[in-house]
């Protein structure tokens, strides 16, 4: 038998999906969570595809007793908790306007992706969302009584101009700051730890804002980050807005 | 004071348990129908719906520029010219229903089922207040610019049934004749009929009628030797000269220095009011009218379907009042046949509060309508409401002696919050350029101008909305937290912490197509 060695049989087994993993717990955690704070949504299984679905209805209550039904439909990544689940507006209750935060296909645009409030870690993090989604859709129904395409409360701009007033933010509100570095933030400034730093003050990149450079890019994102500032030199450039 | 879902639910429930078997049956002989008719006692009565407008006294009761004995003359007036008219219709066989500020409703169903004679008298009761008008009345107040009336009538079914209790009680009237009557009346000094009135008339009446482009007959204009001789013709009596010595004694009964008027610190006790206690205010008036109800009524030809209809009606419409005087504070005035018309005149002199506080009435009706009605009775699912609002001066008074006493309110603002109802759809909030003036911001936004409506509407305005709006700067307009309360009651959003409820702040929300 020396020299053989034990080779495995090959099996027809399929990876398991998130919701197998550990006997199912995470599922059977999320449903128990779910029911309490949401009893309109039940989760459904495709078992073909293997993907989760949460759908039914959430429904806002408004002091005055009118109650709100609004049906969404929560889809779960394959690396769920790892990644965000996509919620929907299941029935086409409201216009999917990107003024009103919509993607065409109805999916919510709950906030820019570095903003997530999405953690992976939080055992809870099925119903956090669920009441963030609330919060979205109570501003719905308000911007719908406001009238006239207001947004009640703050929202970030569509697009690149989003990302750059979140860049903005970070460097506390310094345009020109900002300025001096997109190029380095679009990685076309060449600028070295040891250089002087971009923002003009005289000190080492490395002693001067390459950390908050690299903050930056830790939050956005790299490809991101270099496209969204790559189009913003561009356009600096040219002077197109 | 606000709406509230569950307050609306309840009381219309109870309203439905407690309201009894309703019974609709054909008037089929000569009744006293003060005292036949209840919510639950109809009747459906062929008569001759006759309106008669005195225009003047709604732009002359809205004046701020009289001096007090001019307003006192024009109580006078009014008073002493419902007193008369009341007498008059009386006189010719006929019944007053009630007085809509300057506007008279009154019937004519003796003899039971003689469309002639039944349009005989409609024509000939809009001839006599004409000539009264131009001949005892003008000459009686002589300071005024000369009233002018326009009239309008119409014959057929309609139901009968009587609203309230003990001494206020209304007649109320549902159906085509009774709502036509009023729609075709055009501007000043016109007096019309529908086609059904013209076609009974007997031919010495009918030369009299001429057919307008518009649609309706119009009365030629005739002089008093001719009218007494109609009169006659049709065995009818009106003394003209008795009709001026009951307004000269009237005038004497009831001198200037025993009228009084004065403004409203407190909600007006409508019951109290009378020639000699009347009130002058700064007021919202509010007009909801069912939209399309004429017509669902009409298509109930079987007497379940009728019960059904009068069952929808009576809840609708106590429903409606009490969101005006419960939910809101406000003064139910009248119900006019399916529409309510309500007052709100407080606080004193403070416009932006007075129309807000409408507003938020208006849309209370609404959410009544949608939310609750519906919910208790399903076959009133294709009704919807139209309001109109409008805010002025409006004088507020009581006419009429003991058993037969109308709550009027008499004012520019009063006739065009009625007309901006009448021209509105169901579902609509009709304020006019004032109003919407006077709005705050966050509900002035929900209101665009139309053409049609000649003045601001705002559609599918709810209590939920109002309360949305009204708390939006609240609840978002800065970096501070909401609560957010779940469970099985579902999901509620305040700007308020309470018990149980997670604290988020709103997320900044993106999207990632500029």
């Amino acid at each position: 038998m020396r020299g053989r060695s034990y080779r495995r049989a090959p099996t027809q087994t399929k990876p398991k999906t998130w919701y197998e993993r550990d006997g199912g717990g995470r599922l059977a955690q999320d449903r128990e969570r779910i029911a309490a704070a949401f009893p309109g949504l039940s989760y459904r299984i495709d078992e073909q595809a293997r993907r989760v679905f949460l759908e039914g209805t959430i429904t806002l209550e408004a002091e005055c007793g009118i109650s709100t039904p609004i049906q969404v439909r929560v889809e779960f990544p394959d690396d769920y908790p790892e990644h965000e689940p996509w919620v929907y507006d299941a029935a086409q209750r409201f216009p999917h306007e990107a003024d009103r935060h919509f993607y065409p296909d109805g999916r919510y645009c709950l906030w820019l992706p570095p903003e997530s409030r999405w953690n992976t870690k939080d055992p809870d993090g099925a119903c956090r969302l669920l009441e963030e989604v609330a919060v979205f859709l109570d501003q719905q129904l308000t911007y719908e009584a406001l009238g006239k395409g207001r947004w009640p409360g703050r929202q970030r701009s569509h697009g690149d101009a989003g990302y750059v007033e979140f860049v903005l933010e970070l460097l506390s509100g310094d345009q020109r700051l900002l300025n001096a570095l997109a190029p380095t933030l679009a990685n076309r400034s060449g600028v070295q730890r040891n250089s002087p730093c971009p923002c003009g003050s005289g000190v080492k990149y490395k002693r001067c804002h390459l950390q908050a450079v690299e903050e930056i890019s830790r939050r956005v994102g790299l490809v991101k980050l270099y496209a969204i500032f790559g189009r913003w030199c561009l356009n600096a450039a040219t002077g197109a807005k | 004071m606000s709406w509230n879902k569950k307050r609306s639910l309840d009381r219309i429930q109870k309203h439905l348990d407690d309201m009894g078997e309703i019974e609709v049956k054909k008037l089929t002989r000569e009744a006293d129908l003060e005292h036949l008719l209840s919510e639950t006692t109809c009747r459906e009565i062929y008569g001759a719906h006759i309106y008669v407008q005195v225009s003047n006294f709604a732009c002359l009761a809205s004046d701020g520029l009289y001096a007090q004995d001019d307003y006192k003359r024009l109580i006078q007036g009014a008073h002493i010219y419902q007193r008369e008219v009341t007498h008059i219709v009386e006189g010719l066989g006929g019944t007053l229903v009630h007085f809509q500020g300057p506007k008279l409703h009154a019937l004519f169903y003796r003899p039971i089922d003689d469309a002639k004679k039944l349009a005989s008298r409609a024509v000939l009761l809009q001839l006599v207040l004409k000539d009264f008008v131009g001949t005892v009345f003008n000459p009686a107040f002589p300071d005024y610019d000369d009233f002018t009336i326009a009239g309008g009538a119409d014959l057929g079914n309609a139901i009968g049934t009587m609203d309230g209790i003990n001494g206020d009680r209304e007649l109320l009237f549902l159906g085509a004749p009774a709502n036509h009557a009023a729609k075709i009346i055009s501007s000043a000094q016109r007096l019309r009929l529908t086609q059904e009135v013209y076609e009974a008339l007997p031919d010495d009446l009918a030369a009299l009628c001429f057919k307008t482009d518009d649609g309706p007959y119009q009365l030629k204009f005739i002089g008093c030797d001719d009218l007494d001789e109609l009169l006659n013709a049709h065995e009818l009596t009106w003394d003209r000269d008795a009709s001026a010595s009951h307004v000269e004694d009237d005038k004497k009964r009831f001198p200037l220095k025993d009228i009084g008027y004065s403004s409203a610190e407190a909600p007006i006790d409508l019951d109290d009011l009378g020639i000699s206690n009347n009130k002058r205010v700064l007021a919202a008036s509010i007009f909801a009218d069912v939209s399309g109800f004429t017509a669902y009524i009409d298509a109930a030809t079987s007497e379940e379907d009728k019960q059904a209809v009068l069952r929808v009606f009576h809840a609708i419409r106590k429903e409606t009042a009490r969101v005006i005087t419960g939910d809101f504070d406000g003064l139910r005035v009248q119900y006019q046949g399916d529409r309510i018309q309500g007052l709100f005149h407080l606080p004193q002199d403070d416009e932006a509060a007075i129309v807000k506080k409408m507003v938020e009435a208006a849309a209370g009706l609404q959410s009544s309508m949608e939310y609750t009605l519906k919910a208790c009775l399903p076959e009133a699912s294709g009704l919807r409401l139209a309001i109109g609002v409008d805010l002025g001066t409006t004088l507020v008074s009581k006419l009429g002696a003991r058993g037969q006493r109308d709550r009027i309110c008499l004012g520019e603002a009063v006739e065009n919050a009625a007309q901006l109802e009448e021209r509105s759809e169901g579902g609509q909030i009709a304020v006019s350029s004032q109003v919407h003036g006077l709005l705050p911001e966050y509900l002035c936004e929900r209101f665009s101008y139309s053409a049609t409506v000649q003045g601001y509407i705002a559609t599918d305005l709810t209590a939920e909305q109002v309360e949305r709006a009204a708390r939006a700067a609240e609840v978002y307009g800065g970096d501070a937290p909401v609560f957010v309360r779940t469970g099985a009651a579902g999901v509620i959003v305040s700007g308020q912490e309470s018990a149980h409820a997670r604290t988020i702040v709103p997320a900044r929300p993106y999207t990632d197509e500029a």
